[in-house]
């Protein structure tokens, strides 16, 4: 699926997006490697931070998903264990389709930082926060691993 | 005056017959040229390659990598749309809108394929099925996991009450 590859590598060379502040491969020799830094979305926790994303797309691309992943450490989000960067977010598992491409993937993940879904947590300490309403730690939460993650 | 002709260079183009579905059976050169013209932006929504080029794994486009034409009127390279419904993943579904992605079976361009889609339909129908006890138990899981999650954010310390009671009394036996 090389060709596919190749062609959103081309597509990815004139993206404009609020939040995707870069998107390329590694090495541009080898074009199954990606990372991607987004911007926190505005009126979120997140806003005023930047994250990078690891983007590893297989060999039966795209018939199956790309895995992506926060850097370790770096992401406090109900959908994110925060130990791996794993993501836990429908299209990048039981929802996938292969008319999505790593943009599509990358907006949907910037999305999740909005709308953070507590029913299927990878970060249960966040979730149950989120879950019983209390926003304030929430927020304290957050911005305390930001900050520590930032030193 | 008078011309003679000397050589003729004859140019032609192709592509594939998708929208005779309306019944427009135009056949004159320039409706196939404005045909051409219109769909050669037209990808393949899974390899993004043109619906008149080829699939990644073929070399020659035409008869050898066909295009097929959905009842939901998405189009696919055949390879393409095959390996993607012969995934489980996929559940059988047209990629682009999640329908049950089925044959368009009035275009002659699908004729020789409604078989082979059909064999498939049926083997994945057949390997679901298989899956369906194991898939529905986890859906009943679910069911129960969020039930029990609703009890404990509602009567948070009753539950936990119980259960210390519970535990105390196997404590004491």
């Amino acid at each position: 699926m090389e060709s596919r590859i190749l062609k959103e590598y081309k597509d990815s060379r004139s993206l404009q997006s609020q939040y995707i502040l870069a998107l390329d491969p590694i090495s541009t020799d080898d074009l199954t490697h990606w990372e991607c830094t987004i911007k926190g979305p505005l009126h979120s926790p997140f806003a005023n931070h930047t994250f990078k994303l690891r983007i590893d797309i297989p060999q039966t691309y795209p018939l199956t998903t790309p895995i992506c992943k926060f850097e370790p450490f770096a992401m406090p989000h109900p959908n994110v264990n925060f130990e791996t960067g794993e993501i836990c977010l429908d299209i990048l598992d039981t929802n996938w389709s292969p008319v999505f491409n790593i943009q599509y993937i990358v907006e949907a993940i910037v999305w999740l930082l909005n709308e953070p879904n507590f029913k299927s947590p990878l970060n249960l300490d966040l979730a149950n926060l989120l879950r019983f309403d209390d926003l304030k730690a929430y927020h304290d939460l957050i911005s305390y691993h930001l900050n520590n993650s930032a030193k | 005056m008078k011309v003679t002709v000397k050589k003729i260079y004859p140019v032609y183009a192709w592509s594939w017959d998708i929208v005779t579905r309306k019944g427009e059976q135009k056949s004159d050169v320039y409706s196939v040229l404005d045909k051409y013209r219109s769909e050669k932006d037209d990808v393949c929504g899974i390899c993004r390659a043109s619906y008149n080029g080829t699939c990644p794994s073929c070399k020659i486009p035409g008869t050898m990598c066909p295009l097929i034409v959905g009842s939901c009127n998405h189009n696919f390279h055949y390879h393409c749309i095959f390996r993607w419904l012969n995934t489980l993943n996929s559940k059988g579904l047209c990629p682009m809108c999640r329908q049950e992605f089925k044959l368009d079976k009035k275009l002659v361009i699908n004729s020789d394929y409604l078989q082979k889609f059909e064999v498939l339909a049926r083997k994945n129908r057949e390997r679901r099925a298989l899956n369906v006890d194991e898939e529905d138990n986890g859906i009943d899981n679910m069911i129960i996991d969020a039930a029990g999650i609703e009890d404990d954010s509602s009567s948070d310390n009753s539950n936990f009450l119980g259960d210390s009671h519970e535990r105390s009394d196997v404590l004491m036996y």
